[in-house]
């Protein structure tokens, strides 16, 4: 019986390529639906666990794009609910973990644009935390949201951080919600027609409402910001952000307004 | 049943009970304290078998039957976990994971005292923006320095006086490579500004004291700089002034592999003295020029080479009136630093670095008699690595070795009072080098004591120079204790040597057997980070200084000198209300020597004993900014002359001076004021526009003093901006 078990491990062992190629794009598939839904429900547990899988596939499959894809974006998210926690030191190390696993991707043809708009994104999160470095990560940011457009001019994800970015820099320095209103109208055109393929990212798209929506608050623009957050609401009715603070915000200054009018 | 069926049932159903047979395998993940760590992943190598442990650190999961598996834990922050066990007839096991927290990452360092740096875990921060923006500072990075408490208004030269030490007690460092002269327009009175530009700095860490082991041969202080990196992107810009053009070029040659920095400066001067009025005070307007450049390659995610050249040169006339003559000072500088630099993290865990460097200042003076032409040449090798061993502690060490050769040649005054064309002089014709062999370590650990939040770092350094047999061996040490989220109290303590000037070990005129001079370094520092952008430090000194090279009537020189400087400093920088931003600072300073040609312990020429400084910034609106820079500073010690006797030898009056440092210039004061206005124009080009006003309120500051042909009246010489001085500038970026 034990030779038998031998000899049936060893042919498990002959297909395990193709049966490891078959689970891990299983695994992807399954990672992608996790980090979507993890999303909106910011939860660190949900992005841990996406990380935890593709850290599984790495160990069987140590260049797998898919996967270091996915642990560049979950680590990038961790680093965003870091943030949010005020917790820098764990944003930091999430950052840099962010970092690595993008630049690996620099140099895999299909993951190229979408490794430049992390970078820009993940670069991004470190400016907001030291500002004080604004002279060095702008440049580095603006120049990797160039080459995710120079590389795929159809990435919607590299217009909404192109379009994040510019909403963020000082009007000084060329930022401000009116230059930031067209990148991420251009974004939200791009995002509709984003074709799907089952593995690559199609992630920012609600996000690109929501941050449409503030550009179009900032500007005074509180009807057309309303109407955007509930476009995004009718794609995801349960989008947190959206539903209890931005659309609330917009709706109180529009009623104030109308006070006002009366 | 067909032989086929038969066949494929013997293949199938072993195969099928074999899978049915899983191993249960499960346990707790905790720290190596006990703590239950939630969410880490747990799985068995090179199969996607595995799972997270939960809310309590518990895990469990199914794994195909198997001779020996490896778990594998992984936990960001903690260091990856493996076990290898035999799982033969086992249908569940139980493994209890301890994760070992990982190295302590290498930027987590702690603060030491008396730092600024332009980063956070290099001290207060002070970035680039705020060196560019700080008015009156000519986006130079040493005068912005100067606005920092610790760092005396000696003079409105660019050099560092730091706690009642001379410029030469602050060693500047690129790269890992010595710079000994980073100023333009070097007279004997110090370099005007830097001939580093700010642009050219990724980084840069001050410190006025207790500095690390890893910098030795300086007595006060460390200005550490780093260079940029390659660009991420190409980009450009050209600026124009009253005072200087600009070029600049980012220039990313091969994606993410290799890239070229490059700054081009030249300063003439000509246009801003005619619109000031200056145009009487020069015989030759001060010039300058300067290329920055990096050539930098990525061998790898974590290897980098740069090649770095700083090249500059300068000239300027200035007339000059001294009691003996009406003449005029003639100067010019060449100026170069090349470094090769290499570095790489080893084995996930070591930061290794390494540079190989070559300079060579070659500086021409003429005044009257005086003709003397100086040459300072250096080459320069470093090494330094550092790492984290078990876990707790940060390990760093290093070694150098370098040759410094120093040529002083030409004609020197025989006497101070006579630099007449026709006067005596002695013919100088000195070469002397030095060989130095260095290195250090020291150790950075945490929560030592078993106290929570106390840290500490020991460091050791020795120099070695063999010339002139000089050996030490420095023990430095800071005790760090962070009171809570918010505020720091530090300690530091060590010994700081630095070798005299060569030519004083000269058998002639110095004394071979002169040993090092030293310092003792004792700071009391207490830091509130009141939020993000706004912090208190203030911070108690005492330094002993030990050896200084005293004139000595039968060895020409001893190490009978000594001196003290005690002091407080204070700043506080951040952001005030009505989007006013900017530092207030204040210095207190009692210093005294006796040393070189001192007779007595008394007032070093350094001794600025209260310093003010204001730095605000409001911006007006989105596009304009006005900044102001107000500094009021005690007068510098000077020694009178109180009279004069006829030298009938050469026809001329020599001066007759009271007590070494006996008096004070008045009280310096200054205003400088800066309006800039930001813009970007066709959405692509980033304009900056300013006006600059140097001392707006034209407060005569003085530089020193001058007499007539018997002394018996004097004048005072208007320092460096003893005038309002108007500069208007542009610069694009694209």
């Amino acid at each position: 019986m034990k030779t038998l078990r031998k000899i049936m491990l060893t042919g498990l062992m002959l297909f395990s390529p193709i049966l490891a190629k078959s689970s891990a794009d299983e695994i992807i598939e399954k990672v992608k639906s996790i980090t979507d839904k993890a999303y909106f429900t910011f939860e660190k547990k949900e992005f841990l666990e996406a990380s935890a899988l593709c850290q599984r596939v790495l160990e069987m499959d140590k260049d797998n794009a898919d996967a270091q894809y996915y642990l560049a974006y979950s680590s990038y998210r961790l680093s965003n609910i870091a943030l949010a926690k005020q917790d820098k030191t764990e944003m930091s190390k999430y950052s840099e973990l962010g970092k690595g696993y993008a630049s690996t991707l620099l140099d895999v043809e299909k993951y190229k644009s979408e490794a430049h708009t992390l970078l820009a994104a993940i670069i991004m999160m470190e400016l907001a935390v030291e500002p004080s470095r604004g002279m060095d990560l702008s440049g580095a940011i603006n120049s990797h949201i160039e080459k995710a457009i120079g590389i795929d001019p159809d990435n919607p994800r590299a217009y909404l951080v192109k379009g994040i970015m510019i909403n963020n820099t000082p009007e000084m320095y060329g930022g401000g919600a009116n230059r930031a209103l067209p990148v991420l109208k251009k974004a939200k055109v791009v995002f509709t027609k984003e074709s799907t393929d089952s593995l690559m990212p199609d992630w920012g798209q609600l996000e690109n409402l929501a941050w449409l929506g503030q550009v179009f608050a900032k500007l005074g623009k509180y009807n057309e910001a309303k109407s955007v957050y509930e476009e995004s609401l009718k794609i995801n009715p349960e989008f947190y952000w959206v539903k209890y603070k931005l659309l609330p915000m917009v709706e109180n200054k529009i009623a104030d307004n109308q006070k006002e009018d009366n | 049943m067909s032989t086929f069926y038969k066949l494929l049932i013997l293949l199938v159903f072993p195969a099928c009970s074999l899978l049915s047979a899983q191993v249960h395998i499960s346990g707790k993940v905790t720290d190596i304290k006990g703590t239950k760590l939630s969410y880490v992943n747990v799985y068995i190598q090179n199969t996607f078998n595995g799972t997270m442990s939960d809310e309590e650190g518990m895990y469990s999961f199914l794994t195909e039957p198997s001779d020996t598996i490896t778990i594998i834990a992984t936990s960001i922050g903690y260091r990856k976990y493996t076990y290898t066990i035999d799982i033969q007839e086992k249908d569940s096991i139980n493994i209890n994971i301890h994760l070992v927290p990982e190295a302590v990452k290498l930027n987590e360092t702690v603060v030491s005292a008396s730092s600024y740096g332009s980063e956070k875990e290099k001290g207060l921060i002070v970035s680039r923006i705020d060196i560019y923006t700080t008015p009156g500072g000519a986006a130079d990075l040493f005068q912005s320095l100067k606005t920092l408490p610790g760092i005396s208004q000696v003079s409105e030269s660019a050099e560092l006086y730091v706690r009642g030490g001379d410029p030469s007690e602050t060693l500047t460092i690129v790269d890992q490579a010595g710079f000994y002269h980073p100023y333009t327009y070097e007279s004997s009175y110090g370099g005007l500004f830097s001939n580093i530009n700010t642009a050219m700095i990724k980084s840069m860490f001050f410190s006025s004291g207790g500095f690390s082991a890893k910098y030795g041969n300086s007595l006060s202080g460390i200005l550490e700089l780093v260079t940029i990196d390659k660009p991420a992107a190409s980009g450009y810009s050209i600026g124009i002034s009253m005072a200087a053009l600009s070029a600049a070029g980012r220039i990313d040659l091969i994606d993410n592999k290799l890239g070229l920095n490059i700054f081009l400066n030249k300063s003439y001067t000509e246009p801003i003295m005619w619109l000031n009025g200056e145009m009487d005070q020069f015989t030759s307007f001060p010039t300058s020029q300067d290329i920055s450049t990096s050539l930098i390659y990525s061998y790898s995610n974590t290897g980098q080479l740069k090649l770095l050249a700083l090249l500059a040169n300068d000239k300027t006339g200035v007339k000059v009136d001294r009691p003996e003559l009406e003449g005029r000072f003639d100067g010019s500088t060449d100026n170069t630093l090349i470094n090769f630099q290499h570095k790489d993290i080893l084995n996930k865990d070591i930061l290794i670095k390494s540079s190989i460097s070559y300079s060579k200042h070659d500086n021409d003076w003429e005044l009257g008699l005086l003709d003397i032409n100086m040459i300072d040449e250096t080459i320069n090798f470093r090494s330094d690595l550092e790492t984290i061993i078990a876990s707790y502690y940060k390990v760093s060490g290093g070694i150098q070795a370098g040759v410094r050769v120093e040529k002083f040649e030409g004609k020197m005054p025989e006497n101070a009072f006579d630099y007449r064309p026709n006067g005596e002089y002695r013919y100088l014709d000195d070469n002397t080098k030095q060989i130095r062999y260095g290195g250090y370590l020291e150790v950075e650990s945490h929560d030592i004591f078993e106290i929570t939040n106390l840290s500490l770092i020991f460091g050791l350094r020795s120099d070695y120079f063999p010339k002139v047999g000089v050996l030490w061996l420095d023990p430095r040490l800071a005790f760090v204790y962070k009171l809570n989220n918010t505020s720091m109290l530090q300690l530091s303590t060590g010994l700081f040597h630095q070798l005299p000037d060569s030519r004083l070990f000269k058998n002639a005129v110095g004394n071979p057997n002169l040993s090092a001079m030293n310092a003792s370094h004792y700071i009391l520092s207490y830091n509130y980070t009141i939020n993000d952008k706004n912090n208190f430090r203030i911070e108690l000194y005492h330094k002993k200084y030990q050896d200084l090279p005293l004139e000595d009537k039968s060895t020409n020189y001893s190490n009978k000198g000594y001196g003290f400087a005690n002091g407080l400093d204070i700043i506080m920088k951040g952001e005030l209300p009505f989007n006013i931003s900017g530092w207030l600072s204040y210095g207190y300073l009692n210093t005294k020597r006796l040393w070189m040609d001192y007779k007595s312990i008394t007032n070093s020429d350094f001794d600025i004993s209260h310093q003010l400084t204001l730095i605000a910034k409001y911006n007006i609106s989105s596009m304009w900014q006005i900044g102001i820079n107000f500094k009021v500073a005690s007068g510098r010690p000077y020694t009178p002359v109180k009279g004069s006797i006829l030298n009938t030898g050469y026809n001329l009056y020599e001066p007759i001076y009271a007590q070494k440092n006996s008096d004070r210039h008045p009280t310096y004061k200054r205003l400088d004021l800066r309006i800039t206005h930001f813009n970007q124009l066709f959405g692509r080009y980033n304009t900056i526009l300013y006006l600059e006003g140097l001392n707006i309120i034209n407060i005569k500051n003085i530089f020193g003093y001058t007499y007539n042909e018997d002394y018996s009246k004097r004048s005072a010489i208007k320092s460096y901006f003893g005038r309002r001085t108007i500069v208007i500038g542009a610069s694009i970026s694209f």
